[in-house]
């Protein structure tokens, strides 16, 4: 009989050290997980890949300079947006101002400012499509804060401005200069507060019925006020030299002329006509004399001479100012159309009243012309100066916050007097 | 005493990168805000301070870069390579706030915008990392009792599949599954014999057993509990024993509670006889599903490098481009 085999014996299992030891496979070392050696491997391959595909841009292949570019350029500047060296001419360095200038002339500021700033310390580029020219009001308070110390000789009343507050910045117009323009004129009489019709005119007139805009100007300048185009159809009247009523309704009026000279020609010329037409009228008496003039030649002269003083000394004083005669002639003072700061030496009008700043009416055209001129409907005379008070401009540029709160919103630093044409 | 939340006392802190990266944040933002204020255009990078922002910020990204280097030569006698991952972790932050600083907090475009990115991914990443570095290796020690080197775990998963095979083996005889051994040399090595018929004999005896074992059952059960329990491990204990079990088997075995429920069910439906194997077979699986858990744990330990790490070298190298070139222009 066959020995039956004992059965193996069935051990349990025991987790000891030496059997955890005895588990490890040694080679192991040798064979790195797949975890470790792909990160290892994209530790070379991904800043490779990094320097391989940025090297078209730096080689600026279809304009991929532009991905360096740390902002979009300015609108103006879009152009050349993908040619970095139109403007960054030297390498390794900041823009120069040749480079601005190779376009823009940029004239300086002040003959005695202190120093004169680079055109990128103002000008900072490379934030997106907006005007370059609006540059932050800290590099105009960075020497309009303390004028004195940044300029030399400095007459500028208001030496301390820091901003467009009522505190930090003056005021347009102080009171010290009228307007000296040599003509009697009352804003108060065409507006008045209660409508009446004069003159077959409906008052109170608007603005725009004398105060028109130039439209071909881009800041809407307002065009001078004239005789012929504003005030004629009211004031006729006080070009009529008639003075005793020969000459009839129909007599047309002097002409409206700078040259007195012209002026009793005509009065001469139309009483010569008279007498050609109607002889007998040189034997009526003049004014008050009782008896007629001797001839005609004298009848002429004497109803010219006076027709003529009853003009420049009755009628043309309703608006003029009357000066010494001169060689014969009665004559007014010269005015020259009426606009902006009168100046005696300015044929073509004045200077603006605001001689720092800049105004465009039409960038303004959606507010009222009384919204800001506010004393022009009481204002009765000539010297009344009806620039608006600082006031009615604070609530749209005082401290919103946005670009219209902004010196160069205003104000220029380039005197433009002094610009020179450039070519590209 | 120590400072709470920082787990440091005040001497330690007080000589700690920490300390440093504090000062230095300071310092950098007492140095900025009236820069910001005064700046006549607004802060930007190509000013003196953004400038003197970028260099401060671009010395202390070239030192992170050199903590793998420092790793690879921890003999070398440039400080301890724990002092280096602590300023590597503060400075890091410090480097992040000046760049920051030298952007003038705007994120740009092109270039400027992708290294911005990148810098804040590296920088979240590390910040993650260094987070799950602390709480993970505390939740390792309390999940996984039974752990092994994480590139042994392939080879920790065979040898118990090995092993639960041969257990079973005891009771249901040959399973009819076979495994290539790999050629592999443990850390237990191979016991030496001197005498070549020793050698032979140690070798002959092992396959005797394993001849023994397999051609009939060594506990005696009944036939039924034995197909049972072949079925058992052949369907849902075996293929749990693999490299990639299968969803349906990790679900089975997706917790200790699970395993030892399991085991329990088999231990009401098996004879007694089988009890033993089946509380090895329990052990078994109770360390094979450790073995998983440990193997998730170090993916999400050290997975965040698969960002920080590559993407910091690219940084680095679209730095020094970003450099060059804006000096240029």
């Amino acid at each position: 009989m066959a020995k039956e085999e004992k059965p193996l014996e069935y051990e349990r299992r025991i987790l000891d050290t030496k059997g955890l030891a005895q588990r490890i496979d040694l080679g192991y070392l040798g064979r790195p997980h797949w975890l470790r050696t792909w990160r290892r491997r994209l530790t070379w391959i991904l800043p490779l890949v990094a320097a391989a595909g940025a090297a078209p841009f730096v080689a600026g292949i279809a304009g991929g300079r532009k991905a360096f570019s740390n902002g979009p350029v300015s609108r103006s500047h879009a152009i050349f947006e993908k040619d970095c060296t139109v403007c960054h001419a030297q390498a390794f360095s900041r823009v120069s101002d040749a480079a601005c200038k190779k376009c823009h002339d940029g004239p300086i500021h002040k003959t005695n400012a202190a120093g004169e700033a680079g055109c990128a310390q103002c000008h900072a580029e490379h934030r997106g499509a907006f005007v370059l020219a609006l540059v932050d009001d800290r590099n105009c308070t960075r020497c309009h804060a303390d004028l004195a110390a940044h300029g030399k000789n400095v007459r500028l009343g208001a030496t301390r401005v820091t901003g467009f507050r009522p505190d930090r910045h003056p005021e347009f117009y102080r009171g010290k200069e009228k307007d000296r323009r040599p003509l009697r004129l009352n804003h108060a009489v065409h507006m008045p507060a209660q409508p009446k019709t004069i003159r077959n005119m409906k008052l109170p007139l608007q603005c725009a019925a004398c105060h028109v805009t130039d439209r071909t100007s881009p800041t809407g300048d307002l065009l001078p006020v004239t005789f012929e185009q504003h005030c004629r159809q009211c004031h006729e009247r006080e070009l009529e030299f008639d003075v005793y009523q020969v000459l009839g309704a129909q007599a047309a009026p002097a002409p409206h002329t700078k040259d007195p000279k012209a002026i009793h020609e005509f009065i001469t010329e139309t009483y010569s006509r008279l007498l050609a037409a109607d002889p007998l009228v040189a034997r009526r008496p003049l004014g008050r004399d009782l008896e007629p003039m001797p001839n005609a030649d004298a009848w002429l002269a004497a109803a010219a001479a006076q027709s003529a003083t009853f003009l420049f000394e009755r009628k043309c004083k309703y608006c003029h100012e009357y000066e010494e005669a001169r060689s014969g002639f009665p004559v007014v003072r010269k005015v020259s159309p009426i606009r902006g700061h009168h100046r005696e030496d300015s044929p073509s009008g004045g200077e603006p009243w605001l001689e720092h700043a800049r105004f465009s009416h039409r960038a303004h055209r959606a507010a009222a012309c009384a919204s800001c001129h506010q004393a022009a409907a009481s204002s009765a005379r000539t010297e009344d100066v009806l620039v608006p008070k600082m006031a009615s401009c604070l609530p749209c540029h005082g401290s919103t916050g946005a670009l219209q709160d902004r010196c160069a919103q205003c104000h220029l630093y380039h005197d433009k007097t002094k610009e020179r044409p450039t070519s590209l | 005493m120590k400072v709470p939340f920082l787990n440091s006392s005040i001497p330690q802190l007080l000589n700690s990168s920490l300390l440093w990266a504090a000062v230095g944040a300071v310092a950098a933002l007492v140095a900025y805000v009236p820069y910001a204020l005064t700046a006549p255009n607004g802060p930007t990078g190509g000013s003196a301070a953004g400038l003197g922002f970028a260099f401060a910020g671009s010395a202390l990204i070239v030192f992170e870069c050199l903590l793998g280097l420092r790793k690879k030569y921890p003999a070398s006698p440039f400080g301890r390579v724990q002092t280096w991952l602590q300023a590597h972790v503060w400075l890091g932050l410090l480097g992040f706030l000046l760049i920051l600083l030298h952007a003038g907090f705007r994120w740009g475009q092109g270039l400027a915008a992708l290294l911005m990115w990148l810098f804040a991914i590296i920088t979240a990443s590390g910040v993650v990392g260094l987070l799950l570095q602390t709480w993970i290796p505390r939740r390792m020690t309390e999940l996984v009792t039974h752990e092994t080197l994480y590139e042994q775990i392939p080879e920790v998963v065979r040898l118990l599949r090995l092993e639960a095979d041969e257990r079973v083996e005891f009771i249901t005889a040959d399973l009819g599954v076979e495994e290539t051994e790999p050629e592999l040399l443990y850390a237990g090595g191979r016991k030496f014999y001197f005498d070549p018929a020793q050698r032979k004999s140690a070798a002959e005896k092992v396959a005797a057993e394993r001849e023994r074992r397999k051609g009939a059952p060594q506990i005696a059960v009944e036939e039924d509990a034995r197909l049972a329990l072949k079925a058992h491990y052949l369907q849902e204990i075996r293929p749990f024993l693999v490299r990639r079990p299968g969803r349906f088997h990790r679900r089975l075995f997706g917790a200790a509670a699970a395993v030892a429920a399991y085991f329990q069910y088999l231990r009401t439906i098996l004879p007694v006889a089988s009890h033993d194997v089946l509380r090895d077979l329990e052990s078994i699986c109770e360390e094979r599903r450790q073995l998983a858990v440990q193997e998730r744990l170090h993916l999400w330990l050290h997975g965040w490098l698969w960002a920080h790490v590559p993407l910091s070298m690219a940084f680095l190298v679209l730095a020094v481009i970003h450099a060059v070139v804006s000096l240029r222009y």
